[in-house]
């Protein structure tokens, strides 16, 4: 499988992320597909309105690099906090392994800190 | 400049700026107008002095601070960067007294370069696992 089709495969997830349409994940190989299918779904029921927005996407090799950026109001109970209604922003970096057009290893982190100051769930620390 | 000299540049950063303190090779590796796009913790300075300030503040607190690159990956003007913090804390941070605790932390962070210059960044650090550490937040399941 060559960088570009990797590059679509990620571009296929965030679709995912994005839209909560999560058949679109039918045509990846992906290992625990439905556990992901299931985290998508109640992020949406969380963040129904959810958008996200690729900001960086490269690769080289085996590897796809990227940087989203995603906003959403909060509908339904997410890292503790009950529905706040609140519009919260934040974002994510990511690194996915493929090994012959499967993803078989992710590095990532989002910006949970941010996320839980803004649910006011924490404090605001640094910045 | 090609990728391999991109990287090398984005090492130089991490090895010799952040680890070894040289905060003057700024100078040669990094645009004056450099912008960051961080998250809540570190934040999103502008400008390459506002980064050798940071560094040098952070040096004070942090002073064995040291950036394990793990991986780098790298496309047109783009390079990425997986890595793992570690130090000892020695300095008050963030309103915590030193503890002497060492803290380690995962980034993942993009750097855009011009003409062998880093000129923008993208990351994030694992912020949240940092104040758990810190003792500024429990820990949760």
């Amino acid at each position: 499988m060559s960088i570009e089709e990797n590059k679509v495969a990620i571009r296929r997830l965030f679709e995912a992320i994005s839209t909560g349409n999560t058949d679109v994940l039918n045509e990846l190989l992906i290992p625990n597909r439905e556990a992901l299918k299931n985290g998508i779904t109640a992020f949406r029921a969380a963040f129904p309105n959810a958008k996200l927005i690729v900001e960086q996407l490269f690769a080289e090799d085996d590897k796809v690099v990227c940087h989203v950026a995603v906003s959403g109001k909060h509908q339904k109970e997410w890292l503790g906090a009950t529905s706040t209604g609140k519009e919260i922003t934040w974002t994510a970096s990511l690194i996915t392994r493929f090994d012959n057009g499967k993803m078989v290893e992710l590095w990532a982190i989002r910006d949970e800190l941010s996320m839980m100051q803004q649910l006011c769930i924490i404090p605001a620390i640094g910045g | 400049m090609s990728v391999e000299g991109n990287k090398a540049t984005v090492r130089r950063f991490y090895e010799e700026v952040m680890n070894k303190g040289k905060v003057d090779l700024l100078d040669e590796l990094m645009d004056a107008e450099f912008d960051d796009h961080g998250e809540a913790l570190f934040g999103s300075p502008h400008g390459r002095e506002v980064i050798k300030q940071g560094i040098i503040a952070t040096h004070s607190i942090l002073p064995d601070l040291h950036v394990t690159i793990e991986d780098m990956i790298g496309e047109g003007d783009m390079v990425g960067v997986r890595g793992t913090m570690r130090c000892t804390h020695k300095g008050e941070w963030l309103g915590v007294d030193p503890t002497g605790n060492e803290l380690t932390w995962k980034g993942i962070a993009m750097f855009r370069l011009a003409n062998g210059r880093i000129m923008q960044r993208w990351f994030n650090s694992d912020g949240l696992s940092i104040v758990q550490q810190l003792g500024l937040v429990s820990p949760m399941g």
